[in-house]
């Protein structure tokens, strides 16, 4: 791909720019409301009201941030936010593992019932999660992790959807490249780590960074799973402050921000990162 | 050989871990699914009924048998369609598609009232919501991945900015959509349908279905069961719904770009300038160059998008509101509160095994039908 | 000649009754409850949750027995019912937890629940006469359910009734000396609040089904069957409340309510004459009012305007159930449940939680908070002075209910309300069917 701004004619260039800016404005308007109403007393998110978020109206006369204060204090969020970052953390490296040794297998090693084997795999991106709750739940409950942290990350740790982004990539690796390695003695494991991974890096951090979003965001699982307070994720906690709040929506949006902020943070820094990536995640043929 | 048997054992082990995870936690809930589909199971306690609950889904044998043939006569209609085109088999295939689709034409009724109705209209929820979704995600994210291609000042930034709705939680987006599509005359919706002279709508709140609503295509009542059913079909999917879809399109729409535009760039620009050179209209190019090599992202992302409807449960869970009578509930959700809503977890599970059934048909028809269409580079 | 017979058979019986009776007194009196824990899953947070942990304290320290309990956040109601089937299904559960009545059918179709029933009677551990008469009628009837032959499923910790809220300030303003007792009188102040220009109306319409319960017993109705034995929704109560409202709407004097809990902010914000919500509800107006636009203004409650001779009360409320486990844990978790509902518990529940106490004699040591309370003292008289009815408890009504609203609104959007509602007879008798045990 050239590095040059490729020529456009003037016409094109502004209707580029027009057809992206209303995009952007649809994708942050939900962003403007929610921080607009969290900074907002309650009788203004009543009374001061405009569909428009240029004009003043649809903004607080005074910010109100005693509303995070409030939604932090009357609840251990401090705790939530530790708790939802190890499930996350936890999760992250097991899937990263799983997916990337069976990616491998799959994309470069032969063994009988390789493609048999791997479309049973994407058979089970087909089941509902509410099918799987319940014996999922049972299967805990035996083995006694219900509360604990195996109960929330083990039935995570593999996923066919990100075994199946990171074949895609892996299979375009260049044979030759392998062949080399193996013929200098290096095992399977020393090649997926030394060569592919770095090589991967792109894919590895779509898969990194979709896990984590997935892992934070999760409500249902924890829910059923989580009995006190010990590993109680975000999620929880903020369905926890909705049910709480009332009519007080100021307060709502003061939690839904406070508990979106630390993936937002991530994704802020990491950017440039996770957007290259995740559009590598595509297919290319 | 030794080689060859070294690296298989080798295969097998990297598979297992994860093969472990998701045979565990993934297949064997199927299993145990569709054990307990042959019961009569109320949480703890359970008496064998064998098809019994099936029985209720379908109404009875005879129904589910002709959904059964209907199906299959649909099925070999469309195979045949493509295959040939000696005039004989074509008009064979012609017959078999008319006869399947008055099989079901005829059956469909019967099911709604001998079996699950319910369950018939969440099949229609989660139809009509993937047909809402999936097109509009896939146009509106080419053309803004196109708004994307090339070099310009930029460019990051609204990267950036159209993958925000995604990875945020939907706890927290949906509670503002709540509110901006409220049916108050001073919800954001109303107050630009007020712009454009209209009067409010209730939006989130509102059971009818759109054609209804602009058109006045209401279902018939008591004119008969056949017009009856299919007339339910006639009002389209309900405001309700289309307004979830609106938060669909603003969740997966930036995704659904990036991914196009990584496949656009992809595509070589020798082509297009050879293109040029020859004379080729902008529109042209898009047909012959760019379509083509952008279809195995295409591809990728319907099965996806058609997937992901038939699975969707959190947007859905949290915008949804009793009253609107169920319209708003695909089938996730609908065996979701047949599960946790009175405990019925044999006819939970044996409707879940009815929806992997349709899931794994609907794939297969993807394959074979788009499948064949996927331009991969050599 | 048959004197003897008598006599024996007397004897006989009366050798029985002690025997079982004592029989009965020292199953219980056997169990040795010496360091029994407990788990309680509740719904409540903050201020209620902090209360409750503080009397859960109190009774760990002060009971006799050396039992302890250990409550937890369990989520709200539909979590607790979510997490309960699991656990049910998956062995995990509780020994004590909320529950509202159709819930614990649920629970019990899998026979997970205790009778409470020879607990109350026990001599030694249960309740006696006197006191059993000191609850209000009906609160304790209700956790009785008779698709399980008259098992009593739960305990009740406390009530709530559905009542209506107004604006005293705007009441007065519009020159209108007490809340509406009839239906006509409601009619006519709602006309009266409503002010287009203004934005002003006069009832923000609650779609839940216990409003629509208050609607029906309001006019001498009921949901269930006479013998209780399924619903009984096709009624001209019914008909005659869908009727009124299906008007009051097209009118223009009422509109439906646009967000979750958007009938608290108008109605904090003066838009909106009159609600219908839950007692439990009062804390969370007061503090909305107090943060309104133009500032806090006179407001109370009053019972749902009737037909019927006294007020009709919609009674409703999660009671606590006890879950099998051991002799010991279970008998323990009844203790607990007890001394929950001693009058001393109740009064500082009630004055921390606003929902009202399950004895009567819980009034004398409130005084004090009554005479703060204009609110919860208003609500307070409501239940000395009507009669109370409760929703049924069949499993299943959740789906029900959810029908009842989705019914409801398509009435207010022009259905017609006839055929709405045999239909929705029809479907509510078909959950029954499916869902009973």
């Amino acid at each position: 791909m050239s590095n040059r701004p490729t020529p456009r004619p003037p016409l094109f260039t502004a209707l580029r720019y027009l057809a992206l800016g209303i995009g952007a404005f649809i994708a942050l308007l939900p962003f403007a409301y929610m921080i607009a109403n969290a900074l907002k007393t309650y009788s203004e998110t009543v009374t001061r009201v405009s569909p428009n978020p240029f004009s003043p109206e649809f903004w607080p006369a005074a910010p109100q941030w005693s509303n995070f204060s409030e939604v932090w204090l009357g609840d251990a969020f401090a705790h939530y936010f530790f708790n939802s970052f190890i499930i996350s953390l936890v999760t992250l490296c097991g899937s990263l593992a799983t997916s990337s040794l069976a990616a491998y297998a799959f994309a470069k090693l032969r063994f009988p019932g390789k493609e048999t084997i791997f479309s049973i795999f994407l058979l089970t991106l087909m089941i509902p999660e509410t099918v799987t709750l319940i014996p999922n739940f049972l299967v805990i409950s035996y083995l006694g992790w219900t509360d604990r942290l195996a109960g929330l990350t083990v039935p995570f740790l593999a996923s066919a959807f990100y075994i199946f982004l990171l074949r895609q990539f892996f299979r375009q690796i260049p044979d030759s490249l392998l062949e080399n390695a193996r013929m200098d003695g290096a095992s399977n494991l020393r090649i997926l780590w030394s060569i592919v991974a770095p090589i991967g890096q792109a894919p590895l951090f779509t898969v990194a960074f979709l896990d984590i979003a997935s892992s934070w965001n999760s409500l249902q699982w924890p829910l059923v799973v989580v009995q006190t307070p010990r590993w109680r994720p975000i999620t929880v906690g903020l369905a926890r402050l909705i049910s709480e709040a009332g009519p007080q929506i100021q307060l709502r949006m003061a939690g839904a921000l406070i508990s979106l902020a630390p993936v937002v943070a991530v994704y802020l820094v990491a950017q440039h990162q996770i957007v290259d990536s995740l559009s590598n995640s595509g297919i290319k043929g | 050989m030794r080689h060859r048997l070294s690296e298989a054992i080798s295969g097998y082990l990297f598979v297992l871990p994860a093969a472990l995870v998701l045979a565990i936690f993934g297949l064997l809930p199927l299993l145990y699914n569709l054990y307990i589909s042959l019961f009569n199971w109320h949480i703890k306690r359970a008496t064998f009924i064998g098809l019994g609950n099936y029985k209720e889904i379908f109404g009875g044998v005879a129904p589910f048998a002709l959904l059964v043939i209907s199906v299959s006569l649909l099925a070999s209609g469309c195979a045949l369609v493509g295959k040939n085109r000696k005039l004989l088999v074509r008009l064979l295939a012609l017959f078999l598609l008319a006869c399947g689709a008055a099989g079901l034409a005829l059956d469909l009724p019967q099911i709604n009232s001998l079996g699950d109705s319910d369950m018939l209209r969440s099949f229609r929820v989660t139809l009509w919501y993937s047909l809402g979704t999936v097109p509009i995600q896939l146009f509106f994210g080419f053309l803004i991945a196109a708004a994307l291609d090339g070099k310009f000042d930029g460019k990051e930034a609204f990267r950036v900015i159209y993958l925000l709705p995604y990875i945020v939680p939907a706890v927290a987006t949906a509670a503002v959509f709540e509110r901006l599509f409220s049916l108050r005359p001073e919800s954001w919706a109303n107050q630009m349908l007020a712009l454009f002279g209209s009067h409010p709508l209730q939006w989130l709140r509102e059971y009818k279905g759109i054609f209804e609503l602009l058109f006045g295509l209401a279902p018939t009542n008591g004119a008969g069961s056949l017009s009856d059913y299919w007339s339910t079909w006639a009002g389209g999917p309900s405001l309700a719904l289309v307004s979830i879809m609106f938060y669909n399109y603003w969740v997966f729409i930036g995704y659904y770009a990036l991914i196009f535009a990584n496949g656009l760039a992809a595509v070589p620009r020798q082509l297009y300038e050879a293109a040029s050179l020859d004379g080729a209209s902008p529109f042209t190019m898009l047909r012959r160059i760019t379509l083509p090599l952008v279809s195995p992202t295409t591809y990728f992302l319907t099965i996806l998008g058609i997937i992901g409807t038939f699975k969707s449960f959190n947007s859905i869970y949290v915008l949804r509101d009793p009253s609107t009578g169920g319209v708003t509930d695909p089938m996730s959700v609908y065996i979701f509160f047949q599960f946790f809503h009175g405990g019925r977890f044999g006819y939970a599970a044996a409707l879940s095994m009815v929806l992997l059934v349709i899931v794994v048909g609907l794939t297969l028809i993807q394959q074979r039908s788009m499948g064949k269409r996927v331009f991969y580079e050599q | 000649m048959y004197r003897r017979a008598y006599r024996n058979f007397g004897v006989f019986l009366l050798l029985t009754m002690t025997s079982a009776f004592a029989l009965g007194a020292q199953a219980f009196d056997k169990l040795n409850l010496k360091g029994t824990a407990v788990t309680y899953w509740y719904q409540h947070t903050q201020g209620r949750e902090v209360a409750l942990k503080k009397m859960i304290d109190r009774f760990n320290t002060t009971n006799q027995w050396g039992i302890t309990v250990k409550g937890e956040y369990a989520g709200g109601y539909n979590d607790i019912a979510n997490k309960m089937t699991a656990g049910i299904a998956g062995g995990n559960t509780p020994d004590l937890v909320v529950a509202y009545q159709n819930d614990s059918a649920t629970y019990e179709m899998s026979d997970a629940l205790v009778d409470l029933n020879p607990y109350v009677s026990d001599p030694k551990f249960g309740v006696s006469k006197a006191e059993l008469a000191d609850y209000f009628p009906g609160f304790l009837a209700q956790d009785v359910n008779p698709q399980f032959g008259n098992k009593r499923l739960g305990w009740p910790p406390n009530r709530s009734i559905e009542i209506l809220y107004y604006n005293a300030d705007w009441l007065k303003a519009l020159g209108i000396a007490a809340p509406p007792k009839t239906w006509d009188e409601f009619y006519e102040d709602a006309k009266k609040a409503t002010d287009q220009a203004k934005g002003t109306y006069g009832y923000a319409i609650s779609l839940d089904a216990s409003s629509v319960f208050a609607l029906v017993i309001s006019r001498g109705g009921d949901f269930r069957t006479p013998g209780g034995s399924g619903y009984s929704l096709d009624t001209p109560q019914l008909r005659a409340s869908f009727a009124f409202f299906q008007k009051l709407l097209k009118d223009g004097y009422a509109k439906k309510i646009a967000e979750q809990y958007g009938d608290q902010t108008d109605f904090a914000n003066r838009k909106v004459l009159f609600t219908m919500g839950s007692t439990s509800g009062i804390p969370f107006y007061d503090s909305a009012v107090q943060k309104g636009a133009k500032g806090a203004f006179a407001w109370s409650v009053a019972p749902i305007p009737h037909t019927t001779a006294k007020p009709m009360l919609n009674i409703f409320g999660a009671s606590v159930s006890v879950v099998k486990s051991t002799p010991e844990k279970q008998l323990a978790s009844w203790l607990f449940l007890r001394w929950m509902s001693e009058p001393s518990q109740q009064a500082e529940w009630t004055r921390v939680s606003n929902y009202f106490p399950v004895r009567r004699s819980t009034a004398a040591q409130l005084g004090d908070y009554l005479a703060k309370n204009v609110q919860f003292a208003a609500a307070w008289k409501a239940l000395q002075t009507g009669d109370q009815k409760a929703e049924p408890s069949f499993a299943g009504y959740d789906q029900v209910r959810d029908a009842i609203s989705a019914a409801y609104n398509a009435v207010l959007d022009g259905a017609d309300v006839d055929s709405t509602i045999i239909a929705l007879n029809t479907k509510a008798n078909k959950i029954f069917q499916q869902t009973k045990p």
